[in-house]
């Protein structure tokens, strides 16, 4: 995933992160009382350039999925917290091959018809049924408890159904 | 009438030259009760400026009460702290209105987050309210709104905000790449939450 550093506070967070394991990007919304969001993607830079615009752009790539323990601010209001990774159904081979039907080619055609999307995902791994699911999860408008609910709750048969209602309106 | 206002005129600058000739008095008196802890001296101190400590606070205070405490905790600080007065820094009227100051500042704190403890009782439900069911599948980045202010910034901006902050799509941006109305998109989405619900029960984070 291609992520854009155009704010102060994230240099420093890949200062810190380059001389760690990496950083974890967490989802996160501005309501009260639902922010606590308590998993996130431990990533680990593995390009970095500078865009059009001067802003300076790294590659990350997910090496895990982490339960984030409690968070305290620290250096440059970053938030740093123990992380223990875990796994998840994305990352289980047995569901690479999962028949998904028109899912792909419908979640190929909206990242290649928006830009945006097009470079924000730099690895495409379409042929994996996984990372296909997870993207249509993360691009869907359901809201953030429901997007957890899918790593804390439900499994891997579970988000295929669910993004098949709304892509295919299968019932 | 003439003599009358030339009369207060000399008696408004008598009070101030008044005034400076008790600052060395006072002086002394602070100096007294820092080295002897002199009750006496003390107490002229008091006399002086209590009726002027409360005169101020009464102005920043409408309670009578509150406006004594001040008084009452600045000559105290007066008492205790009467030692960390040094006449070549200031005038001692100076050092006591500051030690006042000070004073009133921390009890206006206090009353400040008094009522933000008491306002917080009223309005913070003790059981946090369950999430409305509906808002599920509601547009919950208020997209509208939010996608239309930011359409309005220059591009090289535009691509900032969404590039972080916007990654998944909005109802409409799905409809549209998926060619059905927004209606269609409306209900699917509420389908796959009610049947997600079903197949694991209810869930609670």
């Amino acid at each position: 995933m291609r992520v854009r550093i155009f704010e102060k506070k994230f240099l420093s967070l890949i200062r810190i992160a380059t001389d760690h394991e990496g950083f974890v990007i967490k989802l996160s919304t501005n309501k009260l009382n639902t922010n606590n969001v308590s998993w996130g993607s431990l990533v680990e830079i593995i390009d970095f350039n500078q865009g059009e615009d001067g802003i300076l752009e790294i590659d990350v790539y997910c090496k895990s999925l982490v339960r984030i323990n409690k968070e305290f601010v620290g250096q440059h209001g970053l938030q740093f917290s123990h992380v223990e990774s875990f796994q998840h159904w994305s990352q289980d081979p047995q569901y690479l091959k999962l028949p998904l039907a028109n899912l792909t080619s419908s979640l190929h055609s909206t990242i290649r018809d928006n830009p945006l999307l097009n470079s924000l995902y730099q690895g495409k791994k379409q042929h994996k049924a996984t990372w296909v699911l997870a993207r249509w999860l993360e691009l869907l408008p359901v809201s953030l408890k429901v997007k957890s609910s899918f790593i804390n709750h439900y499994g891997c048969k579970q988000a295929k159904f669910f993004v098949e209602t709304i892509i295919l309106n299968k019932n | 009438m003439q003599t009358n206002l030339l009369y207060q005129e000399t008696n408004a600058k008598s009070i101030k030259m008044l005034d400076e000739i008790e600052h060395s008095k006072l002086c002394l008196w602070l100096q007294d009760v820092a080295e002897n802890r002199n009750k006496q001296a003390f107490t002229h101190l008091f006399n002086f400026f209590a009726p002027k400590i409360l005169r101020i606070s009464r102005t920043k205070f409408s309670n009578e009460a509150l406006a004594c405490e001040v008084v009452q905790e600045t000559m105290s600080n007066v008492w205790r702290k009467a030692h960390l007065f040094n006449a070549d820094k200031g005038a001692a009227t100076t050092w006591v209105y500051t030690v006042m100051r000070n004073v009133t500042f921390d009890m206006l704190r206090k009353i400040k987050g008094n009522k933000e403890d008491t306002l917080s009782e009223d309005i913070w439900p003790i059981n946090e309210p369950v999430a409305n069911e509906d808002e599920s599948y509601e547009d919950h980045l208020a997209h509208d709104n939010l996608l239309k202010v930011i359409d309005t910034l220059p591009q090289a901006q535009q691509e900032v905000v969404k590039g972080f902050y916007l990654l998944e799509m909005s109802q409409e941006q799905l409809a549209k790449q998926l060619n059905l109305p927004l209606g269609t998109i409306k209900s699917r989405l509420r389908l796959a939450l009610a049947k997600l619900k079903v197949q694991l029960g209810d869930y609670h984070d």
